[in-house]
């Protein structure tokens, strides 16, 4: 990428501080960061110190753990990545919804994809209530409506038992 | 402790934003996405919106279904990742074992009956929906040519249109025949019709294996234009649901002989394709 032919010259890593919510700092390089499209946008801009209002510690800290592993990334570590990208979707659904808002608001295309993937196969089996718990929807449909809206689909609700539980 | 307090506090208004809610939702199953249009009435719209856009073309779930012997797995192989899935799963929703019949534009012609098939079923493996058709009108003792055409007409309302055509071979195939009794089914009429029509030149309607034993291949269907590849009779057979007619297309006769070959089409005009593993003959219908 163009913004690290820089450091390549002078021989010297170019390092970038990330400021989490919680006002930890966190040092990396730049060649790591530049993953996240909104931090990339702010370097090339010329910041070197970013704030990010958005994302906590916590979260910030599994972030840059992600980032880290996916800089390592080549041919040959395919393997590896995957098991790490497997142990990485392991939390709770509010961990989760954490990382994917964090994702979002920091542009990591990859990461979001793969938070989003694991939460549907999370909730691909869940029943309308459980995913309306997990997700904190309050259920706005009288419930004549929600029979109707059933009715056209009966048969996405037939076919086994769905899963109740919120984890 | 004290942080994990303050965390779950904060939890109590995770409320994920429009755009990640979306995100989400276009990586779950079509049968899943109609439960949850029941979750509220956003929901029902953001799903709404999902599923026009699901039904674009994907250039890279281009593959075939395949089931290997009787009442085996049916599996999906991708051509573009040399990647299979398997579809057992989704199958067990009838019950017992199934054979493909046919399959078009990712929807699977089933029947549990290998012999004397009159009750099938389509099925949509990705969503798991099937729906039982009427039985025919006809029981066709010997092998069936088979024909099925599927595609989606409304996406919101998972409506689905297809159309089936079979014909019997029949058992002295040796012998020329006048005419041939197409039995038809259309999702629109429900209902199975048979149709008669006498040939305007005698032909030999053969088995369309070589392999006496495994079933009858199904037709490559085009413009409502069903092609049986028929190698034992070395010709194609043609059925125009359209002009309800039915013809015989020889092979070129510089095809070789007596080897296993394979049919591909192409409209419009027509372009036959057929493949006899070191090479590849297409020829233009005129």
């Amino acid at each position: 990428m163009a913004s690290s032919s820089s450091s390549s010259k002078t021989g010297l890593k170019k390092m970038l501080t990330l400021k989490s919510s919680d006002g930890d700092e966190f040092e990396l390089e730049e060649s790591i960061v530049i993953q996240c499209q909104t931090i990339k946008h702010m370097v090339e801009d010329g910041f070197s110190l970013i704030p990010l209002q958005n994302v906590d510690t916590k979260t910030l800290t599994k972030i840059i753990e992600y980032m880290k592993k996916h800089a390592e990334k080549t041919e040959s570590n395919k393997e590896e990545i995957k098991n790490f990208n497997k142990e990485f979707v392991k939390g709770s659904f509010d961990d989760q919804f954490e990382l994917v808002s964090a994702a979002n608001y920091l542009h990591i295309n990859g990461l979001m994809d793969l938070l989003c993937q694991s939460i549907a196969d999370r909730i691909n089996n869940k029943s309308v209530r459980a995913v309306r718990e997990i997700f904190n929807i309050s259920n706005d449909y009288t419930p004549d409506e929600e029979e109707k809206v059933r009715d056209e689909h009966k048969w996405a609700h037939e076919g086994g038992e769905f899963d109740e539980s919120l984890d | 402790m004290m942080k994990r307090l303050r965390k779950l506090c904060d939890n109590e208004g995770v409320n994920l934003s429009e755009d990640i809610i979306m995100e989400t939702l276009h990586h779950l199953p079509s049968k899943s996405l109609a439960r949850f249009k029941c979750v509220s009435k956003c929901w029902q719209i953001y799903i709404a919106d999902c599923r026009s856009q699901r039904w674009r073309p994907r250039p890279d779930f281009i593959g075939i279904f395949y089931q290997k012997r009787k009442h085996s797995q049916i599996r999906f192989f991708f051509e573009s990742n040399n990647h299979n899935i398997d579809l057992d799963d989704s199958v067990n929703v009838l019950n017992r074992g199934v054979y493909i019949v046919a399959s078009s534009n990712g929807f699977l012609l089933c029947t549990k009956h290998r012999k004397e098939p009159r009750v099938y079923c389509v099925h949509n493996p990705a969503t798991r929906q099937y729906s039982s058709l009427p039985k025919t009108k006809i029981c066709m003792e010997g092998d069936i040519a088979v024909g099925f055409i599927c595609k989606v007409d409304n996406p919101n309302k998972d409506v689905i249109l297809f159309t089936i055509v079979r014909y019997e071979i029949p058992r002295r195939w040796d012998e020329l025949q006048l005419t041939v009794t197409i039995e038809s089914f259309s999702s629109e009429t429900n209902v199975w019709t048979a149709n008669s029509i006498i040939f305007d030149a005698p032909l030999r309607l053969c088995p369309l294996n070589w392999d006496i034993t495994s079933s009858a291949s199904s037709a490559g269907v085009i413009n409502g234009v069903f092609c049986w590849l028929d190698q034992v009779g070395r010709q194609i057979t043609v059925y125009d649901s359209v002009y309800k007619c039915f013809w015989a297309l020889e092979f070129p006769e510089e095809t070789v002989s007596g080897c296993r070959c394979y049919l591909g089409l192409s409209g419009r005009p027509f372009y036959f394709a057929l493949n006899y593993g070191k090479e590849i003959n297409v020829w233009k219908l005129e």
